[in-house]
């Protein structure tokens, strides 16, 4: 986990979990613009697959590339928040599975207090964490989420927020 | 392998009359392992298959044809997820269908002597011996540097040496690199001399030959030494069958049916574990399998050079 600018609690931070799904887009100016109208922050978080049990240093090295990715995008996004939001956010980088790393992520850090979702609005569902927190995980969690449907332009969710 | 005459399969060309449900759970097990550790199964099926009496020339073609199906399952998710070098694989693939030909005459050349079985403990307890014990060391390794922090790193990635003084040079714009067809080619060709002698994908030896002889990223590794395995174990079963008549197709779907539900299940498990525990873990499996091996060369010298006679021991 890296928290490169370290948490001030007494803010309200949005929690916005980065894929490569396109509705991230949608879930990111939605918190950036929630976060600029209430004086809080965002936080942004990327899980890397896990590695297997990998010999020869091959292991290492696919971590190693899977962080130095998941780097590259958080900072790009970064610039991307920034310049939304008027402030840097905060980046986190976690190996494993999406869904137990996001929970575990929300009970080490008692700052975050909106979990900001983006939903795909095809026929196929809204997305794995999407199901997965709004179903049979719902009851682990800690704060509230918001659910950005896909569909929505910047010009729609700006006359919201 | 006494049980109730009704759970008795009889293997066709094993010429052996074994418990399904053993079968089943021996594929089920091996898949299990597989899943969890993501990796191929072969290296630890062909053994087992030698444990519970088939002839090792039989648990060689058999497997093959098994590994067929359970890459196929698996490169799925890769190709979906656009991970897999489809160039880089066809020359891989090409090097390794010129290899498991060439691997399966080797084999009908040792079946003819009568070597082939033995041939085939014997690579098994030396691959084995050394994978295990390189992988002890190197777990061992890391959990003592866990306690101190700093990873491992891949040194420089593109240093220069004479392998990239060697002609035929292509471009391969998914892994990002300009380098000698020889090499894949001359990777390729070793896996599928393995495969055709031993009955594995050689996934193990493959993905970090592409890493550290190649240089490819590690995304798309796993999805295309896959790719590679499909077509090569393919092609190993076919002439397997055809030329040595080693492939017991009953054996191999039995196998296949247990390998691919264990294997979901192993890569659930999987996630819940960590990687250098996993490593420590096939570390061990697989130098038993190696010991178990090598005391049944010594034990028992009147198989050593027979292949027929119904295998049992």
């Amino acid at each position: 986990m890296t928290d490169q600018t370290g948490g001030e609690h007494h803010h309200r931070v949005f929690l916005v979990v980065v894929d490569d799904s396109p509705e991230l887009t949608v879930a990111l100016r939605f918190a950036c613009r929630r976060a600029h109208a209430t004086g809080g922050r965002v936080a942004m978080l990327y899980v890397t697959e896990p590695v297997s049990a990998e010999w020869l240093g091959v292991g290492e090295i696919m971590r190693e590339e899977r962080r130095t990715e998941a780097e590259t995008r958080l900072q790009e996004l970064a610039a991307d928040v920034r310049e939304m939001s008027g402030d840097m956010p905060v980046l986190h980088v976690r190996e494993g599975e999406p869904a137990n790393e996001l929970l575990r992520l929300l009970e080490e850090e008692p700052g975050i207090s909106v979990l900001v979702l983006g939903a795909d609005p095809g026929p196929k569902g809204p997305g794995p964490l999407v199901t997965a927190l709004s179903g049979r995980l719902i009851g682990k969690l800690r704060v509230p989420v918001t659910i950005v449907p896909g569909s929505l332009s910047y010009a729609a969710i700006d006359a919201i927020t | 392998m006494q049980g109730f005459a009704a759970m008795q399969i009889y293997l066709p060309v094993a010429e052996l009359s074994v418990n399904w449900l053993l079968l089943l759970g021996l594929g089920g097990g091996v898949g299990l392992l597989s899943g969890l550790f993501g990796v191929g199964g072969g290296f630890l099926m062909t053994p087992l298959l030698i444990f519970i009496g088939v002839p090792p020339a039989i648990a060689v073609g058999s497997e093959a044809a098994q590994i067929v199906g359970a890459s196929v399952s698996g490169v799925l998710a890769h190709w979906r997820r656009g991970n897999v070098d489809v160039r880089m694989g066809v020359i891989l693939l090409l090097g390794g269908l010129v290899g498991s030909t060439l691997g399966v005459q080797i084999f009908a050349i040792l079946r003819q002597a009568g070597q082939v079985d033995l041939i085939i403990s014997l690579a098994y307890v030396v691959i084995l011996g050394a994978i295990g014990t390189l992988m002890l060391v190197e777990s061992v390794n890391a959990l003592r540097r866990a306690r101190r922090s700093g990873t491992a790193r891949r040194g420089k990635l593109h240093q220069h040496t004479w392998l990239h003084g060697l002609p035929l040079k292509m471009r391969f714009p998914k892994s990002k690199l300009y380098i000698s067809s020889i090499l894949p080619f001359a990777v390729g060709a070793f896996v599928g001399v393995l495969a055709a002698l031993m009955g594995v994908g050689g996934g193990f030896i493959m993905v970090p030959a592409m890493i550290y002889l190649l240089g490819m990223p590690t995304a798309v590794v796993v999805g295309t030494s896959l790719f590679q395995i499909i077509f090569v174990t393919s092609n190993v079963t076919f002439l397997q069958a055809w030329q040595n008549q080693t492939v017991d197709m009953v054996l191999a779907v039995l196998l296949l049916v247990g390998g691919v539900v264990g294997a979901q299940i192993g890569a659930r498990l999987g996630q819940k574990l960590r990687g250098e525990q996993l490593r420590g873990l096939m570390a061990l499996m697989v130098l038993a399998v190696a010991i178990k091996l090598a005391i049944d060369l010594v034990i028992t010298p009147s198989d050593l050079y027979s292949i027929g006679g119904g295998g049992r021991h």
